[in-house]
C-alpha cells in the first residue's frame, strides 16, 4: 500500500503561512462547492424562467402593477414592470437574488467556522501549523470565488432567458453590475457568519442572524421609502446598498458596493480578533 | 547566551489554572522530559483533556506558564505545532472525505510528510484509506487519527485517550509505535482512565483528580512494589515453611504438589527456591499496578476506581509539587 500523501519530504520548520492558507481554502472549497453550484444553478433556472415569462405574464401583470398603490408596489420591488428590465428587477433582482447570495454567504461562513467546531474538526486543523487567523482568512479566500460562481450562473440564466425571448432588453453591463453588487452582499453574509462563529456562536445562530439581516433589509426596503420621515432608514438595509440603485439599468453602484465590502471587512477583523482569543473546546 | 532548545523539557507547565467555575484544572505543575512516555491518568472530569488543550493552545489558562518544546505555544504557535502531533479525544473527522484525502490535507498543512512512513503507519494499523470516514467504525476512525498524529514524526506526540475503541491487537501495535517513538528520543504524553492501559508503555504516570495533580510516579518504582500471584506445580510436595521464610513472599498455600503464593516486588527469591525441585509448571500473574497505585494513594482510591464520591484531596505527603 502506498502512502496517501503524495507530498514531499518533511520540512525543517513550519510551512509558509501563504501555503497553509491556500491549502485550508482548497479544503474549504472542496467541502462546500456543492452549495454554491446548487444555489447558482437554481438561480440560473429561475432567471431563465423569469425572463421567459415576461412576454406572456410579465407585461400584462406589469400594466396591472402600474395601477397598484405606491406602497404595495414598493414592497414588491418598487420597479415599473412595463419593461423587461423593470420586470426582472421586480421579480428577481430586488428580492430573490439578494436573499440567495446573502444566505449562500451565510451558509458558507457558518459551515466553515461554527460548523467545523460543531463537527469537532477544528482541533485537528489547529494542531497543525495552521493559525486561527489563517482559518478565517481561508474562509474568505474560498468564499469569494464560490459566491462569484453562484452569481455567474445566475447571470447566465438571465442572459439565456433574454436570448430566448429575444427582446434584447437586458444589457450585459447591467446584468454584470447587478451580480457584482450581489457578490458584495454575499461577502457581507459570509463575513457576518464568520464573525458570529468566531464569537462562539453556533452554526444555527450564525445562519439565523444572516437570515435576519435579509428579512430586515427586505422590510426596511419595502416600507421606509413610503413612510414620511423614515426614508433615512433605507440606509439600514443591506439590500438597498446592493441593488437599491437599480444597477440593472443604472450600472455599478460603487458607493453601495464599497459600503457592503467595508462592513464585511470590519466583520472579518472582528472574526479574526475574536477567533484568536477564544478557547476552542472542540 | 546560546541555549540548546533540544535540552528544554518537552512540556513544562507551571501553576496552570483553568477555572470552569469550580471545575477545570488548578495550579498544575507538570514536566515531561524529552524521550519520555508519560501517562496522564484520572477519572472522568479530572481535567486531562483540559490540560492537553492548554498544551495545544486550544484553551488559554487564566494563570500559569506553559512551555512546549522550550517555546510558548501561544506566541510561537506554528513553530511549536509543526513539531507536535495531536490526537483529540472523541476524534471527529470530515465525514465525506476518505482517510487518504484527510491525511493528505493534514500533511499539506504541515508542509508535507514522508509518504513512505505514512504508508507504513497505515499498514501497521491496518487503515482503510479509500472509504468515506463517515462510514468507518469508531476504532477504524481512531486509527486514522493516530496516523495523522504520528505521520510527521513529531518531537512531541500528545494523545488524548489513544486506545479508545481499539481492539487488543491494534492496542498492542499502538503501544509498540509509542515505544519506538520514545526510543527515537521523541516524547509522548498520553491520557487514559486506567493504569493498566498505560503501564506497558509509560515511563511515568501522573494522576490528576478534580483538576489537581495528586501523584507522579515512575512505573518502574510501582513495579518494584507490585504484588504478583505465583502458581507452581512441582514434582514433589514443596516445603511450605521454606517459602514462608522468603523475603516478600506471603499467603503461601500448599496443596499436594501445587504451591500458590503472593510475591511483593521481584519474584527472584521464590523462583530460586522453586528451582531446588523440578518445576512442572509455573504461572506468574501479571502485576496489577493499579492495585499498588491505589494502595499507595489510599484515600483517593474510590474516586480512582471510577466509583466517584471520593473527596479527591490527596494525603499531603503524596501531593506532588513539582511533578518530577
Ligand atoms: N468548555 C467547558 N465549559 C465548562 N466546563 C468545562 C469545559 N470543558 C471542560 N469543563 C469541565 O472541566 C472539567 C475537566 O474536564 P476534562 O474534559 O478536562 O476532563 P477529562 O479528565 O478529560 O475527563 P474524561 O476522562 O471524561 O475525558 C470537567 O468537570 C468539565 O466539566
Ligand atoms: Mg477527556
Amino acid at each position: 500500500m502506498s502512502g496517501p500523501a503524495r507530498t514531499t519530504a518533511p520540512p525543517a520548520c513550519a510551512p509558509r503561512p501563504g501555503a497553509v492558507v491556500r491549502e485550508l481554502a482548497r479544503w474549504d472549497v472542496r467541502q462546500r462547492w456543492r452549495s454554491a453550484a446548487g444555489t447558482g444553478a437554481a438561480l440560473g433556472v429561475v432567471g431563465v424562467m423569469v425572463v421567459a415569462l415576461y412576454p406572456s405574464v410579465g407585461r400584462s401583470l406589469g400594466d396591472l402593477a402600474d395601477q397598484l398603490p405606491a406602497a404595495v408596489a414598493n414592497l414588491l420591488g418598487g420597479a415599473s414592470t412595463s419593461t423587461l428590465a423593470g420586470w426582472v428587477e421586480f421579480e428577481y433582482v430586488s428580492i430573490l437574488g439578494p436573499f440567495a447570495l446573502l444566505l449562500l454567504g451565510g451558509v458558507l461562513g457558518a459551515g466553515w467556522l461554527a460548523g467545523a467546531e460543531e463537527e469537532r474538526t477544528t482541533a485537528l486543523v489547529l494542531a497543525t501549523p495552521a493559525t486561527r487567523r489563517g482559518v478565517v482568512l481561508a474562509a474568505l479566500v474560498a468564499g469569494v470565488p464560490l459566491l462569484v460562481l453562484a452569481a455567474a450562473l445566475s447571470a447566465v440564466g438571465l442572459l439565456v432567458g433574454d436570448a430566448l425571448v429575444a427582446e434584447g432588453d437586458l444589457s450585459l453591463g447591467g446584468v454584470v453590475a447587478v451580480h457584482l453588487q450581489l457578490v458584495g452582499l454575499g461577502v457581507l453574509g459570509l463575513a457576518l457568519a464568520l464573525a458570529v462563529g468566531a464569537l462562539g456562536g453556533r452554526r444555527a445562530l450564525a445562519l439565523g442572524l444572516v437570515g435576519a439581516v435579509g428579512v430586515v433589509s427586505f422590510l426596511v426596503d419595502g416600507f421606509a421609502p413610503t413612510v414620511d420621515g423614515l426614508a433615512w432608514a433605507e440606509r439600514l438595509s443591506a439590500f438597498s446598498w446592493a441593488v437599491g440603485s437599480s444597477p440593472l439599468t443604472g450600472g455599478l453602484d460603487g458607493a453601495g458596493l464599497a459600503v457592503l465590502l467595508g462592513a464585511a471587512a470590519a466583520l472579518v477583523v472582528v472574526a479574526v480578533v475574536a477567533h484568536e482569543r477564544r478557547d476552542l473546546h472542540a | 547566551m546560546v541555549r540548546d532548545p533540544a535540552a528544554d523539557p518537552a512540556v513544562d507547565l507551571r501553576g496552570v489554572t483553568k477555572d470552569y467555575g469550580g471545575v477545570g484544572v488548578f495550579d498544575l505543575d507538570l514536566r515531561v522530559e524529552r524521550g519520555e512516555v508519560v501517562g496522564f491518568l484520572g477519572p472522568n472530569g479530572a481535567g486531562k483533556s483540559t490540560t492537553i488543550r492548554v498544551v495545544l493552545d486550544l484553551v488559554r489558562p487564566e494563570a500559569g506558564t506553559v512551555r512546549v518544546l522550550g517555546l510558548d505555544p501561544r506566541a510561537a504557535g506554528p513553530q511549536v505545532r509543526a513539531r507536535l502531533g495531536f490526537l483529540p479525544s472523541d476524534l471527529a473527522v470530515w465525514g465525506r472525505a476518505t482517510a487518504r484525502q484527510a491525511l493528505d490535507h493534514l500533511a499539506r498543512l504541515r508542509g508535507g510528510v514522508d509518504p513512505a512512513w505514512t504508508g507504513e503507519l497505515c499498514r501497521r494499523l491496518d487503515v482503510d484509506l479509500d472509504r468515506p470516514l463517515r462510514t468507518l467504525s469508531t476504532g477504524n476512525r481512531q486509527k486514522v487519527g493516530l496516523v495523522q498524529a504520528l505521520a510527521h514524526r513529531p518531537d512531541l506526540v500528545v494523545l488524548d485517550e489513544p486506545t479508545m475503541g481499539l481492539d487488543p491487537l491494534v492496542q498492542q501495535e499502538v503501544q509498540r509505535l509509542l515505544r519506538e517513538t520514545a526510543d527515537e528520543g521523541r516524547t509522548v504524553l498520553l491520557s487514559s482512565h486506567t493504569l493498566s492501559e498505560v503501564e506497558r508503555v509509560a515511563d511515568r504516570v501522573a494522576v490528576l483528580r478534580r483538576g489537581r495533580l495528586v501523584a507522579v510516579e515512575r512505573v518502574a518504582a510501582l513495579k518494584q512494589v507490585a504484588v504478583r500471584r505465583v502458581r507452581a506445580e512441582l514434582d514433589r510436595e514443596p516445603d511450605a515453611g521454606a517459602f514462608r521464610r522468603l523475603q516478600g513472599v506471603r499467603d503461601v498455600v500448599v496443596d499436594g504438589r501445587r504451591l500458590e503464593a503472593v510475591v511483593e516486588g521481584h519474584v527472584d527469591a521464590l523462583v530460586k527456591e522453586l528451582a531446588r525441585s523440578t518445576v512442572v509448571s509455573l504461572d506468574v500473574e501479571e502485576a496489577d499496578l493499579e492495585e499498588v497505585f491505589l494502595a499507595m494513594y489510599a484515600g483517593d482510591g474510590r474516586a480512582a476506581a471510577g466509583c466517584g464520591g471520593g473527596d479527591g484531596a490527596a494525603a499531603p505527603g503524596h501531593r506532588a509539587g513539582a511533578a518530577r
